[in-house]
């Protein structure tokens, strides 16, 4: 019976005291350890460590990709604002009837089709009381919803409407 | 118990190894952020000296009442009234204007770029335009060439639209 209660005690643990005295116990994890070689490390604080890298790892991935992005849809956005530019320094120099024919034929320039993810060009020909205009929309592939990139132009007053 | 006292090899050799390996990887990411900075302060000048370079050369044309066009080297020449011409030469890592007045000593302005951008002008008609384009080569299989600015300018616009302002005898 004796033999018995003797293995149901075990000693897990044990470590030496702060004067270098040896503590025996059968609960060694509680105990003050100041002076205890530690072999290895637990598996929480391994845990820890892999969570923080990871976190560390994805934050610096998704920044560079962002950054990325950024940089392509200023670029994109200065070509768009290019190809308007040109398309209404055509269009602009017109009288009214070779306007609607223009617009009617109106399409994306060949190198912009190369260099912006699928552009749409739409334009509109605005009479007011006195001058005409016109309002060219262009659209491409953006992440998220933004709105078209719009430019208005003026057309050019021609002989009769001059004082 | 004994106490231990100092490191032994081992532990001196793990600790070199792991300090090598946190030292290599922070020089790589010094040099990265390094490079980084280096290639935005180029893209902010690249983009600073073409988006000058659209407007002189929108003006230019513009206020042209004649253009030659050379392909080599490539070359633009604008007349423009009073005798005055406006040449614009691409060159490897830069395009320059030469303004020449009549008279004066001929006036030049720089567009830097790096090397890898490829500058081609054109000629183009019905209405007589010119057409410059800026691609950047990527030296990358397969990948073409960016497009980084294309400015179409119609020649004589002003012109144009000065004749048309003219009361009609």
């Amino acid at each position: 019976m004796s033999q018995q209660i003797k293995s149901l005690t075990p000693i897990v643990a044990w470590a030496p005291g702060p004067c270098g005295k040896e503590i025996f116990t059968a609960r060694g994890a509680m105990l003050p350890m100041r002076n205890a070689t530690r072999n290895g490390l637990m598996m929480t604080e391994l845990i820890v460590a892999a969570t923080l890298l990871m976190t560390a790892l994805s934050l610096v991935v998704t920044l560079s990709f962002r950054t990325g992005k950024l940089w392509q849809e200023s670029r994109h956005y200065k070509l768009a604002v290019e190809e308007l530019t040109n398309q209404l320094e055509r269009l602009t120099i017109l009288d009214e009837t070779e306007l609607d024919a223009a617009l009617g034929e109106l399409a994306v320039s060949e190198k912009m089709q190369t260099a912006l993810p699928n552009p749409r060009l739409s334009g509109t020909k605005i009479v007011d009381a006195d001058v005409t205009r016109v309002m060219l929309e262009i659209e491409w592939d953006r992440v998220g919803k933004s709105e078209p990139l719009t430019l208005v132009g003026w057309l050019a007053p021609t002989v009769e409407e001059q004082p | 118990m004994t106490k231990q006292r100092g490191f032994t090899l081992v532990e001196m050799l793990a600790v070199i190894a792991v300090g090598s390996v946190l030292l290599v990887l922070a020089t790589s990411v010094v040099q990265r952020a390094m490079k980084l900075n280096s290639q935005w302060r180029t893209h902010a000048d690249v983009t600073r000296a073409l988006t000058r370079l659209s407007h002189d050369l929108r003006r230019d044309a513009h206020e042209a009442n004649g253009v030659t066009v050379t392909q080599e080297p490539g070359e633009i020449q604008f007349s423009l009234p009073d005798g005055q011409t406006v040449r614009y030469t691409i060159a490897d890592d830069e395009i320059v204007r030469v303004l020449e007045i009549p008279g004066q000593q001929s006036q030049r302005e720089y567009y830097k770029k790096p090397v890898e951008y490829q500058a081609t002008m054109t000629s183009l008609s019905s209405p007589e335009r010119i057409d410059l384009q800026i691609t950047r080569d990527l030296k990358t299989s397969g990948v073409p060439p960016r497009t980084v600015m294309h400015v179409e300018a119609q020649v004589g616009r002003l012109l144009r639209l000065t004749q048309t302002k003219e009361p009609t005898p």
